[in-house]
């Protein structure tokens, strides 16, 4: 048997702001850009109720709403999104499979064959399945029929029909529309016009006849496509289902009554779940050499954490070890899970390891970074280990970010064309100067109260604000800067900029100077 | 840095293990960091992409400057990124450097620190070499009492040459290293200067760029206005005190 | 200090490098005379596309403009340059247009547009130094330093000067800005250096982007545009400061201490680069004069055998008179070639048969009429100003022709090949910033949603205005004076009128005597073999350049298809000047706003004012044009015309005050419009008159007028007009009208000159809808697309009028519409007593979809021999599957006794070429034959009309709703059309088009149709609002509402709105289906194209 399930409405309306997110619900659509334009991909129930559609173009949507907010389309993120709830629908089923037909389409296939006694039978199964999903905000409907393609037909178009009994599928789909075949458009516009509106239409008709009929440049196969999806849906031919990942070879499952909530909770379950799956792997002589616990959030998603091993292992207490210093607080448990599985993805023969080769950062040497970073920010917080990147602006403090540092990457800096310091003060310091106007170098300055002479100097360097930030209630509005690398008689060189152009910005301030930094 | 026969005759090359390097006075330390930086830049190793690691506490930061990447286009260690860790006090500083050097994950680190003590230098020496790194130890004011550190350091900062195109302007960075204690030869100075166009450091008072500069100091020297004084009182405009 | 220093920038950009420059021409011109610079040069990025302006600007300010060039070579590398005397400015002009068009085309006839596959992009320029150089005698070069001197760009850079200086004909300088990056003094010297060993002397430039440095936002914004990026992400793209302004002399002196020189070289450079625009003598081409007579001899000839043509019984006196005045104005002014030029487009196309009109000033002169450029008989209207070429403005005269829009382009190529390519070109159209795109952009930039960038650009109604208002963004619910928000619509503000890209002109052409590739780049179009200059209307204008409007009608296509018709027809031979004049039946028409179809008048704003307007002759007509525009709406005057015109209020002129003038000063002006200006001549008139411009004042008026001129001059000549009038005695409040008029004129003027051509097409095509309606209709249909309405309004439109209209049918049908005997059809009411009227057979163009070589393909096989059946169509025909899916879809097999469905089964059941192997594998190799295919409704029927033909002869779909609709008491557009004043109804109807114009102030005009006709719906801004997604959305909408009548037009005010559209998808269900009680995974039904989309207008 197959379940079809099909999910509306799973992308997630990205409520913006606060104000709208209890208030009384906007119009939302998703919209993608395609021949004809902006089009809207996906809408809310606020703008289903007024009337806008998929497909819509979005020049009409917002003739008709104005107010409708609109996000373009993130189609990775919507099959991100599918894939997940797939994975997390593997709870029902070890094979699972993604039915991507379409934006607002989507959906998943399950095969139930003998599995639905274990929720109580099959409308117990669907009732169950359908509130879970209800209550992790996923409208969706649920069919059940003998074959993939009536069970589809069933659940987009069944109305009240959600489960074809055996053999009962010819019945049961007679009367719904020739859509429900799972047909291109253009094989649907035919057919209609052939006045061929339901699937019970084709039944007496000659199967070589109506094939025959599809002419253009996919010709034939169009035609054989309309008879090959009647038989699959009647159940004559057999339709393949690529699950969405292979059921891993070796799992453990738990399933608990209680959803779980607390990470204590986990930990407690995860030695039987190791044991379990240490013995399936010592059976067949195998150990893991990557881990995965995924924990089934009652909220439809799934959260989980993977663990690569240097060297194949069926050992439970190594197999718990690793997961514990990978951190079970890692999972995000949400509002809690009702199950949970240990499973080793990739499993090998226990054989001797090969050592890391030489080349880019081996994975060795990446792990050892990974572990290192890890520990220091273990110990002294993740913001006090950075590494820095390019930001692209002129203004010094802006021109580079400082980013935790992970060992995936470090951010690489362009070889600088102008001379930039080796050490900067943030906030720069404020030194007392003596300088030509309106615009040299200055002859002396103070800092930190010590007087120095200036040797030789270059500049200025003018760099403006970033007008484009500005705030207009910020009590002092940012002045352009002049910035001078100067030598004191003493041979230190230091990098200084005078803030505010004489006579042209902010007459009634006069220009201030500041140390900025110091180079070598 | 490939480059090596530009560095000054004995001067000895960055290797592994652990230095100080001292600045001669406060005002020298920018000095002192970009040569802490240069020795702990080995020679590229094979294979090895390993990359820098800068330590300092927090109140260190805030009084000296904190590292500025445009900056260190000088030597990067091992030129393949570049961590910085601000920690709370020196006891972290140590914690945190010995630990880099000896995860084996970074090439070389400099850590900024005003008196280890013997005991934590001699981890430190360990660990660099644990880790195969090379580390430095970066101080504020001059190298008193025992360090378990292959070499001891003092820099200080030296006037610039003129620029090739602008007698007014500072020239290449310059610096006077001086090595204050070695564990397998003679103490010596060297005098040291940045080379833009090969971004390396090179003898001051060698290398291809002395003659190139001669040039252009002379070219500069014909072009500009005669006796134009940035200081002098004669110049047009009048005085500001800012 | 440095009061001496003399200095010239000569490293400008405008706003003419594209999202580059951020000043007007104008600005920089003021502000370098106002800090004064001794000179500035112009050099945009590889284009002259902004000189005339700037050289406008400079001769009013009496400052010396060098007119140069960027040019920008194919490796990046750059050099400016400045053209010493007219010969070098000619070989720069050749040297852009050789970028823009790859090569010259010398002879138009070897022109062959598709051949060339490496064809340069409009708005492409692709040069390299070695061309440049090839054409650089006589230019002065600057070669731009790099940003950036390190050991390895220095050397380059050395290298490159070493050689180019080697290669370039003429001066060649180093010019080097102070660029503030620090190292400016280092910079100098080394340039300086540079400069020394390649001989190239070292120029002082400061690489100006804009004339202030508080344009430095909007600079970053343009090159944010430019770039494709936000703020936010364009980091080191940008320029770091503010500092690429005009500066003054002696900042820039300061900036160069030391290099004092290079400052003094500027003025070399401008002492040598003597060339000006003004020098451009301007020819105007000889070829249509005759060799041994002068232009005006040939002219003079030509009009008065043209006078015997159009008068056989003898020139009347008074046009006689007109004809020596006017050939006597032109003789003096010299336009004689203009005038020759344009008769011999005119009479090129009268040999092709390409109906065509001209229109404009010059147009309706009594010389155009005989010369046959017009239709308009002089001695039957009398225009009110003689003036028709502005004497004292020496502006050539200004003649637009319209000709048949199919066929335009023929005359367009017949120019290229009269005159040659490089002697003629179209003139281009500068596209602007409005307040839309203004926003869009600059909200882009900011990082501002889509959203609010929409919400914003959406409040502008027709893109037309000063920018976005304060108010109009409170009404989207934003507030303006967010930070961000402010910011962006401070920069729209700034932005708006910035020049985006050039675009053709919709068909000005000018045509030289010399190359024109000489006077001004010529680039390559976005369209294969149409190239266009550089300059647009008005440089052409200020340089005083013969300009022809080459322009395309619809509405001629459709008047010549008519004559053509009814000669073949009915044996009647009628052209543009020979239709019968004044027919009473015409006007009388028109009064009943029977006007579907009709040139100009059939909209629904022009329908509503004809019963009030009663036209009843020309130059009503002439009136009924021009009454309907922004300007009258604008100035208030429809309804004081109206009055008058109804002797509810008296004629009576405004005079000044008697010391001031004599009183019937605007009676002379307005005497024909009882009193009320509605023409634009009339109001520039006034001005004249009433407020005494002068001569260059209207002029100036007429400029500051003109769209998206930035505002300020607007309002000073506001206040001059009507602080004039009244000093002479005129009421303010009538001032006022007259100077909001010339507002809206500004955007839409419409002259009398222009309406009276207008009206003469008017009523051309209203004697062909009187007096031949089946003709009129395949007429329009043939020529689709054009007019207000869908083929459905028209067919149903000549139905009413007793037109037998036929489907298309692969035996009776050509391509076209045609006409064809009647037969046994049953003879219509009103065609009684008059000879046998044909029926229109719909044409096969009227198919979705439908090929034109596969409608010849079955006339021409067919012959006389009609198709038999489906194999006997495809074997004659040879006809694709595709065309006989197309044929049967749209239920033209009916010769064949083939329905839709029967049809397509027959055609789609045709033997294959080739069997497909796929089947015999599958077992499919059964035996064919007839299918239990479902029977169809007549619903259905009518809805597969509608998809394949978009409309249905069978019935209206509302027929079959009209029980139920019945039930909830709706009644009938044609009940509706009698019932009385303020009576409440219910009406539904399919709605056709949808109107919110921008002077209506929020209110939604709506057109229903249901089987009897429409209904004309007003929806008030308060109902509107609340039902806004049913008022925009519906397809069929069902309203309840107040009936209101006045002089013979009827509204129906909407109380309340109600979608129907859902009923339109039960059309298409056969009764077997019953709707799926699961609706909502089946797609909308507004999605079901039932029937075609309304025309909204919003």
């Amino acid at each position: 048997m197959t379940v079809w399930t099909r999910s509306t409405r799973h992308q997630k309306a990205p409520v913006r702001s606060a104000e709208a997110s209890d208030q009384k619900p906007i119009p939302f659509a998703l919209v993608e850009r395609n021949g004809r334009g902006l089009c809207l991909r996906a809408v809310n129930g606020a703008a289903q109720k007024l009337g806008l559609w998929r497909g819509q173009s979005q020049a009409d949507a917002r003739a008709m709403a104005p107010d409708l907010v609109t996000v373009p389309a993130d189609p990775a993120a919507e099959a991100l999104a599918l894939q997940r709830l797939a994975l997390w629908a593997e709870r029902f089923s070890p094979c699972v499979a993604l039915m991507a037909d379409g934006p607002g389409v989507e959906g998943l296939a399950l095969d139930m064959t003998g599995g639905t006694h274990l929720f109580g039978g099959e409308t117990a199964f669907i009732a169950a399945f359908e509130a879970r999903l209800a209550k992790a905000g996923i409208l969706a409907r649920v069919a059940m029929a003998d074959s993939l393609g009536a069970a589809w037909a069933l659940a987009r178009f069944g109305g009240l029909t959600q489960i074809a009994p055996v053999g009962g599928a010819r019945e049961a789909l007679a009367d719904l529309p020739v859509e429900a075949l799972r047909l291109d458009p253009e094989a649907v516009t035919l057919l209609k016009r052939f006045g061929l509106q339901r699937i019970g239409d084709l039944y007496p008709l000659p199967r070589a006849g109506l094939a025959r009929r599809f002419r253009g440049p996919r010709a034939g196969a169009m035609g054989l496509k309309v008879v090959e999806r009647l038989d699959q849906a009647l159940g004559f031919r057999a339709e393949p289902v690529v699950p969405v990942r292979p059921p891993p070879a070796y799992r453990s499952f738990q399933v608990f009554a209680e959803p779980i909530t607390e990470t204590a909770g986990v930990a407690l379950y995860l030695p039987d779940l190791a044991k379990a799956l240490a013995e399936q792997l010592q059976r067949d002589g195998q150990g893991a050499r990557r881990l995965t616990l995924t924990g089934y959030r009652v909220d439809g998603a799934t959260t989980s954490i993977e663990a690569g091993l240097s060297a194949a292992s069926a050992q439970p207490s190594h197999l718990l070890r690793l997961l514990k210093e990978k951190g079970l607080e890692a999972l995000d448990l949400g509002f809690g899970i009702d199950a949970l599985m240990l499973s080793a993805p990739v499993a090998e023969a226990s054989v001797a390891q090969q050592e890391g080769l030489d080349g880019e950062r081996s994975a060795t040497e990446v792990a050892a970074l990974a572990s290192l970073i890890d520990r220091l920010q273990a110990k002294l917080g993740e913001d006090a280990v950075q590494t820095p990147r390019p930001r692209g602006s002129w203004l010094p403090e802006r021109s580079e970010g400082w980013d935790a540092a992970s060992n995936l990457g470090f951010g690489a800096f362009d070889p600088v064309l102008r001379p930039r310091p080796i050490l900067l003060f943030h906030p720069p310091e404020r030194v007392e100067a003596i300088a030509e106007l309106p615009d040299s170098a200055p002859a002396r300055f103070t800092w930190r109260r010590v007087a120095r002479r200036v040797v030789r100097a270059e500049g200025p360097e003018r760099i403006a604000p970033e007008w484009w930030r500005l705030s207009p209630a910020s009590p002092r509005p940012p002045r352009t800067r002049d910035y001078y690398r100067i030598e004191d008689e003493t041979g230190r060189r230091y990098w200084l900029f005078r803030e505010g152009l004489y006579g042209r910005e902010d007459q009634d301030r006069t220009p201030e100077w500041w140390l900025h930094g110091v180079f070598a | 840095m490939s480059d090596l026969p530009s560095f000054p005759e004995g001067f000895p090359l960055p290797e592994r293990g652990l230095e100080e390097v001292a600045a001669a006075e406060p005002q020298d330390l920018a000095a002192a960091l970009a040569f802490a930086l240069l020795r702990v830049s080995p020679e590229p190793e094979k294979g090895l992409r390993r990359p820098g690691l800068f330590v300092a506490a927090k109140a260190w930061l805030r009084e000296r400057g904190r590292p500025f990447a445009q900056g260190w286009q000088m030597p990067t260690p091992s030129g393949c990124g570049l961590i910085v860790v601000a920690v709370a006090d020196e006891r972290q500083v140590i914690w945190a450097l010995e630990e880099a050097l000896k995860s084996g994950a970074v090439g070389g680190a400099v850590a900024a620190l005003s008196a280890p003590d013997f005991v934590a230098t001699r981890r430190l020496a360990f660990a660099a070499k644990a880790g195969g790194a090379a580390a430095a130890i970066l101080r504020t004011t001059g190298a008193e009492g025992l360090s378990a550190a292959w070499r001891r350091w003092r820099i200080g900062s030296l006037a610039s040459a003129p620029q090739a195109f602008d007698v007014r302007a500072p020239g290449p960075a310059r610096l006077r290293a001086e090595l204050t204690r070695r564990r397998d030869g003679l103490p010596g100075v060297w005098e040291l200067e940045w080379d833009d166009d090969r971004r390396i450091w090179r003898d001051a008072k060698s290398g291809p760029a002395a003659a190139q500069q001669a040039r252009g100091l002379r070219l500069a020297a014909g072009l500009a206005r005669d006796g134009l004084d940035p200081f002098d009182p004669a110049s047009e405009g009048s005085r500001q005190v800012g | 200090m440095g009061a001496d220093l003399a200095y010239a920038e000569l490293d400008l950009r405008s706003n003419f490098s594209f999202l580059e420059g951020a000043s007007h021409a104008d600005e920089l011109v003021l502000t370098a005379k106002a800090l004064g610079l001794a000179a500035i040069g112009l050099a945009d990025r590889n284009s002259l596309a902004g000189v005339v302006r700037a050289h406008v600007a400079a001769k009013a300010q009496g400052f010396r403009l060098l007119i140069g060039c960027r040019l920008v070579f194919l490796d990046g590398t750059e050099l400016i340059v400045y053209p010493r005397d007219r010969a070098a400015y000619g070989r720069l002009c050749r040297l852009l247009s050789l970028g823009k068009m790859g090569d010259i085309h010398e002879g138009a006839e070897d022109q062959d547009p598709d051949a060339d596959e490496d064809r340069i992009a409009k708005g492409d320029c692709r040069l390299t130094f070695e061309q440049a150089a090839a054409l650089g005698e006589g230019l002065i070069g600057l070669v731009p330093a790099p940003l950036h001197l390190t050991t390895k760009t220095a050397g380059a850079f050395e290298a490159q000067m070493t050689a180019w200086h080697r290669a370039w004909p003429d001066q060649l300088y180093l010019a080097a800005a102070p660029l503030r990056q620090g190292d400016d003094r280092a910079r100098l010297n080394r340039l300086a250096g540079i400069a020394q060993r390649t001989a190239a002397p070292l120029i002082a430039t400061n690489g100006v982007l804009y004339h202030d440095p508080s344009r430095r936002p909007l600079q970053d914004v343009l090159a944010c545009v430019r770039q494709g990026c936000r703020l936010d992400e364009a980091g080191l793209r940008l320029q770091a400061h503010a500092e690429r302004f005009l500066k003054r002399p002696a900042e820039m002196a300061r900036l160069f201490r030391g290099h004092e020189e290079a400052l003094a070289r500027t003025m070399a450079v401008v002492d040598a680069a003597r060339f000006s625009l003004d020098e451009l003598q301007y020819d105007y081409p000889e070829e249509p004069i005759p060799p041994g007579k002068t232009a005006d001899q040939h002219l003079a000839d030509l009009t008065w055998a043209g006078a015997e043509d159009r008068y056989p019984d003898g020139v009347p006196a008074k046009v006689r008179q007109s004809l020596i005045k006017e050939l006597d104005l032109i003789a003096r002014v010299n336009y004689a070639p203009y005038f020759l030029t344009v008769h011999d487009l005119v009479t090129f196309a009268r040999r092709q048969a390409i109906l065509c009109q001209g229109r404009g000033s010059a147009a309706n002169s009594a010389v155009c009429y005989c010369l046959g450029i017009t239709a308009v008989d002089p001695a039957q209207i009398d225009l009110l100003f003689e003036r028709f070429i502005s004497e004292e403005r020496r502006e050539p005269p200004d003649i637009d022709v319209d000709f048949e829009h199919e066929r335009r382009e023929e005359v367009i190529q017949y120019i290229y090949r009269r005159y040659g390519r490089h002697r003629a070109a179209i003139a281009a159209t500068v596209i602007r910033y409005r307040p839309r795109s203004a926003i869009r952009d600059v909200g882009k930039v900011l990082g501002l949603t889509e959203d609010v960038t929409a919400a914003l650009a959406n409040t502008v109604w027709g893109s037309h205005g000063e920018g976005v208002a304060d108010e109009h963004v409170r009404a989207v619910g934003l507030d303006p004076h967010a930070p961000r928000l402010a910011l962006a619509l401070d920069l729209a503000r700034q932005l708006l009128g910035f020049p985006r890209h050039l675009s053709q002109h919709v068909g000005g052409f000018i045509l030289t005597r010399g190359d024109l590739v000489e006077t001004v780049p010529v680039g390559n179009a976005a369209m294969a073999a149409r190239t266009f200059i550089e300059w647009d209307k008005d440089d052409i204008d200020a340089l005083k350049m013969m300009k022809v409007d080459v322009l395309a009608l619809g509405m001629l296509s459709a008047i010549r298809r008519g004559f053509d018709l009814i000669r073949d027809a009915y044996g009647r031979d009628l052209g543009l000047a020979t239709v019968p004049r004044e027919d009473p039946a015409v006007y009388q028409m028109l009064c009943q706003a029977d006007s579907v179809g009709v040139f100009q008048v059939e909209s629904r704003a022009q329908m509503s004012m004809l019963p009030r307007l009663k036209p009843v002759c020309f130059y009503d007509l002439v009136i009924q044009v021009a009454i309907v525009r922004p300007g009258p709406i604008q100035g208030d005057m429809v309804h004081p015309y109206l009055n008058r015109r109804a002797g509810r209020e008296p004629v009576a002129f405004p005079s000044p005050h008697p010391d001031h003038g004599p009183p019937d000063e605007l009676e002379r002006v307005l005497g024909k419009t009882l009193g009320v200006p509605l023409f634009q001549e009339q109001a520039m008139r006034i001005a004249m008159e009433a407020a005494r411009f002068t001569g260059d004042e209207a002029n100036g008026l007429r400029k500051a007028m003109a769209a998206f001129r930035r505002v300020g001059t607007i309002a000073f000549y506001e206040t001059m007009m009507v602080e004039r009038m009244v000093e002479r005695g005129y009421g303010r409040d009538f001032a006022e009208r007259c100077f909001n008029q010339i507002k809206g004129f500004g955007d839409y003027g419409f002259p009398e000159s222009h309406a009276a051509s207008f009206a003469h097409l008017v009523y051309v095509s209203a004697w062909l809808k009187r007096w031949f309606p089946e003709v009129f209709l395949a007429a329009l249909i043939n020529s689709q697309p054009m007019g207000f309405y869908a083929p459905a309004q028209l067919v149903r439109d000549a139905v009413a009028h007793g037109v037998v209209v036929r489907p298309p049918d692969l035996n009776a049908s050509d391509w076209d519409c045609r006409l064809e005997e009647k037969g046994t059809a049953p003879a219509s009411p009103t065609a009684s007593g008059r000879p046998r009227r044909r029926a229109v057979r719909l044409g096969l163009r009227q198919i979705d979809g439908f090929r034109r070589d596969w409608a010849l393909a079955i006339m021409a096989a067919r012959g006389d021999q009609p198709y038999a059946d489906l194999e006997d169509l495809r074997r004659r025909s040879g006809l694709s599957g595709a065309a006989l899916d197309a044929l049967a879809a749209a239920d033209a097999l009916g010769s064949l006794a083939l329905t839709r469905r029967t049809g397509l089964w027959a055609a789609r059941g045709l033997p294959r070429a080739a069997p497909a192997p796929l089947f015999a594998a599958m077992g499919l190799e059964e035996a064919d034959g007839p299918a239990p295919l479902p029977p169809s409704s007549a619903s259905q029927e009518v809805v597969q009309d509608y998809q394949t033909l978009r409309l249905s002869l069978k019935a209206h779909p509302l027929s079959f709703l009209r029980q139920d609709l019945g039930r909830l008491g709706v009644q009938t557009a044609a009940q509706l059309a009698v019932a009385a004043d303020g009576a409440r109804m219910i009406s539904a109807g399919v709605v056709l088009v949808r109107q919110r114009p921008g002077s209506a102030k929020g209110v939604c005009f709506m057109t229903l149709e249901d089987e009897t006709g429409t209904v004309n719906v007003v929806i008030w801004p308060k109902l509107f609002k609340a039902n806004r997604p049913v008022a925009m959305g519906a397809r069929l909408l069902l309203i309840r509402g107040r009936i209101q009548r006045a002089e013979g037009v009827v509204h129906l005010v909407a109380d309340s709105l109600e979608d129907r559209s859902a009923d339109l998808a039960s059309l298409s269900q056969s009764s077997a289906t019953r709707p799926s009680p699961h609706a909502s995974g089946h797609r909308h039904p507004r999605d079901v194209r039932i029937l075609p989309r309304s025309r909204d207008f919003h």
